[in-house]
């Protein structure tokens, strides 16, 4: 069955461009495929935690996504006439499978089967880091498997093997910082002093090598 | 700024490294303690429960970008930037260096916390009277450790009650008792606490390894399970290796060695300063260590006795930067861990993001050679430990069995099953300490400041495989047994070559031909420098290592207490002796 694309989320997008938008968004949506009805990568917002990363703690592997959709681009324009994210779902499962296989020509230095299993780690990633990053929107991709998220603590029932824990509240980082403001005698305060504020020298200029006997100069 | 000076220059505040400075500032002693990483105050884990931060992105590890470490299997293979631990894929903590900053590895650890076997001081004389000398494999370096079990029973002890360890004793005074280890020396006393709640699926765990004949105990724990003082007991929160606690259950020396320390006025903590090097005076004492501050400056800060306990790696690596290695033997007897990981699902929900991994049992049948290695062709055992609780849904993900799809729908249906009925379980067989695995520097790489990086030469060998293949066995039928509904396990020989249990490479002897370092892990070489930590370990056994470096690290300083008194052999070196004594 033949879908048309569908729209890419794009709000708060600091760093892919247009086509890289959507190009990654369909390999995530490949990736953990999903629906209004059971969501996968797409609907949990996958693509806005990797353009977050990559805009911040990975902008190191800014340029792999740069050159790695370029170049499939350029591969399925060849072969289909399309963008990636332009092609049926199954013509997209075909070049994941030939990108896996590596088969895909013309990613230098790197491979295609290295850049997908970028796009695979970052998409778990995103669907499983807490809602903070970015992705992981509702906390849909716990909701998904089951995780109820940052739980200060379990009892000893909900530890029962079989226990069904289906009902409790998932919590995020955020839900943990109101927790710690409201009630920080839950949490551990280590007794005792404090070490000592390293000494600090006059901040500002360097100083130039002084002779000796030299008198120091204002400020020292 | 002028230099800074004190009685004791303490190198790395970790584990090890914390407990010298309260030993030490308690007796009297003024320490600088320098550390590479920072103070971490109690609200900074507040917010630990982040997979992304502390687990993917190795939040507390010092990382091949700030700290690069080379490999390469064997000395004819050229080395390259540790692979494993560089590229977009998540950076497992465990195949990294432990954690730094104050407190060390004793934060983000799993807390594992044993007493090594009696037998574990004297593997070369237990095979060679089992198996013979001919089954010690050419080109090992298999030896007898210079002190006993005897020797650091107190100091096990000491760990136990003053850092916090949770546990069931199986041997009191030679008298086994029920629930508890069979297998484990004698201790003087019980544990200080009693063990942790398991997590889920530790019941048909338990219920399985007792139906084959094994002997199941609570894993001993680094963790509170009762309120000791400030501290809390652990919540079950499940985000526990890899993190620090919010509730101060995790038993550290940030929260136990360094406050008393603290409290004497006697210690100055020098953070977010990385050492370069010791320098030796004409004499050949060790004068002063060079740091870039955390400004980036060059300093130097002088001290009577200088300590190095920043890791058995970064220790070694100090030495032969600052050409210290004049029998040739720094960097020889690298011994580590394979964690031999064992996968699978269960027909009930495990809820495997709850409670520590630690707080999972343990069976020790298979460790030392309490079944008979003769027919097994191997040397070395290990116990096999649940690992049901503190996993989380990234990693949950990344460890994926060979025939599951990873994406499209398969992957979704797969991931909504694993994460509900998964549980581990591992191993930890040693490697032998071989000629041919080694650490040195590596002759091209160097970090931001210039210095060279540590290369380690190692690969797993024929007694890795054979260990790997019998424990396979056994751990499947735990599987089996429990019911299993599907287990995978992995490579018999791991792609990494790092676990956070590097041990030897400075190792203690007798002979100063032939170790680093003496029974109290003082250098050989320089008579006022002490290397402390896993790279005394003159062999390595199935056991976490830290409570033992822990222990060793009170009898270091008790040796420094005794022989900086009443005309010892450290009074030379020490200047102000007039004040403490007096």
């Amino acid at each position: 069955m033949v879908r048309p694309p569908k729209t890419t989320d794009t709000t708060g997008l600091t760093f892919f461009f247009l086509d890289e938008a959507d190009t990654v968004e369909a390999l995530c949506a490949r990736i953990i495929p999903g629906d209004s009805e059971d969501p996968g990568a797409r609907e949990a917002g996958v693509l806005r935690y990797i353009d977050r990363a990559l805009s911040g703690a990975y902008s190191r592997w800014q340029g792999a996504y740069r050159e790695g959709v370029r170049t499939l681009n350029l591969y399925t324009r060849q072969r289909y006439g399309k963008k990636f994210f332009e092609l049926s779902e199954e013509e997209q499962d075909t070049i994941i499978a030939a990108m896996e296989r590596d088969e895909i020509p013309g990613f230098g230095d790197s491979s295609s089967e290295a850049f997908f299993t970028m796009i695979w780690a970052h998409t778990v990633e995103g669907m499983f880091s807490d809602p903070v990053y970015g992705g992981n929107r509702d906390a849909l991709g716990w909701r998904m498997v089951g995780f109820p998220g940052a739980q200060y603590g379990y009892s000893a029932e909900e530890m029962r093997y079989g226990a069904d824990l289906s009902a409790k509240e998932i919590v995020t980082l955020a839900g943990v910082r109101q927790l710690a403001r409201e009630k920080p005698e839950l949490f551990y305060h280590r007794p005792g002093p404090e070490p000592a504020a390293p000494e600090e020298e006059t901040p500002g200029v360097p100083q130039p090598p002084r002779e000796p006997g030299e008198p120091m100069g204002p400020g020292q | 700024m002028p230099n800074k000076h004190a009685d004791v220059l303490i190198v790395g505040l970790g584990a090890s490294g914390a407990i010298l400075a309260r030993e030490l500032t308690e007796a009297g002693f003024t320490v600088l303690g320098i550390d590479k990483g920072p103070y971490y105050h109690s609200d900074d884990f507040w917010l630990k429960f982040d997979e992304l931060r502390y687990s993917v992105r190795a939040g507390l590890s010092p990382t091949m970008d700030t700290d690069p470490i080379t490999w390469r299997p064997n000395a004819r293979t050229g080395a390259q930037i540790c692979p494993w631990a560089v590229g977009p894929l998540p950076l497992n903590p465990l195949w990294l260096p432990p954690s730094v900053g104050v407190g060390g590895g004793s934060i983000h650890w799993a807390c594992w916390s044993w007493r090594q076997l009696r037998e574990d001081f004297r593997q070369r004389t237990e095979w060679v009277s089992r198996y013979g000398e001919d089954a010690l494999p050419e080109g090992s370096h298999i030896v007898d450790w210079p002190i006993t079990y005897d020797d650091l029973e107190p100091h096990y002890e000491r760990v136990e009650y003053e850092i916090g360890v949770s546990g069931r004793a199986g041997n009191v005074g030679g008298e086994i008792r029920e629930g508890g280890n069979p297998f484990e020396a004698p201790r003087k006393r019980p544990y200080r606490f009693p063990p942790l709640r398991p997590s889920a699926a530790n019941k048909p765990f338990v219920e399985a390894t007792r139906k084959l004949g094994y002997h199941p105990f609570p894993a001993p724990a680094a963790i509170l399970s009762e309120v000791w003082r400030e501290r809390k007991a652990c919540t079950y929160c499940g985000f526990c290796r890899d993190y620090g606690c919010h509730v101060g259950a995790k038993s550290n020396t940030l929260d136990t060695m360094i406050p008393p320390a603290l409290a004497t006025g006697n210690l100055e903590l020098l953070t977010n300063c990385r050492v370069q090097r010791v320098n030796v005076d004409a004499e050949g004492l060790a004068r002063s260590v060079s740091y870039v501050d955390a400004k980036g400056e060059l300093r130097e800060a002088s001290g009577d006795l200088v300590i190095l306990s920043a890791y058995s790696l970064e220790n070694t690596r100090l030495m032969l930067v600052s050409g210290l290695n004049k029998n040739g033997m720094v960097g020889k007897r690298f011994t580590i861990h394979n964690y031999g990981w064992f996968s699978g699902t269960l027909p009930e929900e495990t809820h495997v993001y709850a409670g520590p991994a630690v707080a999972g049992w343990a069976i020790d049948d298979t460790n030392a050679d309490f079944i008979d290695r003769s027919e097994l062709g191997f040397l070395g055992g290990t116990p096999i430990m649940f690992f049901g609780g503190d996993y989380q849904p990234i990693e949950i993900a990344n460890n994926l069995p060979p025939d599951i799809p990873r994406w499209g729908q398969g992957f979704k249906d797969w991931l909504k099953h694993v994460n509900r009925h998964f549980f581990a379980m591992f191993s930890q067989m040693a490697t032998l300490p071989m000629e041919t695995n080694f650490v040195d520097l590596d002759p091209k790489v160097k970090d931001k400041w210039g210095q060279p990086a540590l290369r380690i030469t190692h690969d797993w060998g024929e007694n890795d495989r054979k260990a790997g293949l019998w424990l396979n066995r056994i751990k499947h039928d735990i599987a089996r047994e429990m019911g299993a509904t599907k287990t995978w396990e992995a490579p018999l020989l791991p792609p990494y070559h790092i676990t956070t249990h590097e041990m030897g490479t400075h190792i203690m002897g007798t002979d100063p031909g032939e170790s680093v370092v003496d029974p109290f892990c003082r250098s050989h070489e320089v008579p006022n420098l002490f290397l402390v930590g896993g790279g005394v370990f003159p062999t390595y056994n199935g056991y976490n290592p830290t409570e033992t470096i822990q222990a060793i690290a009170f009898w270091t300083a008790e040796h420094i207490k005794r022989e900086t008194e009443n005309g010892g052999v450290l009074t030379r070196f020490t200047t102000n002796r007039e004040r403490l004594i007096g």
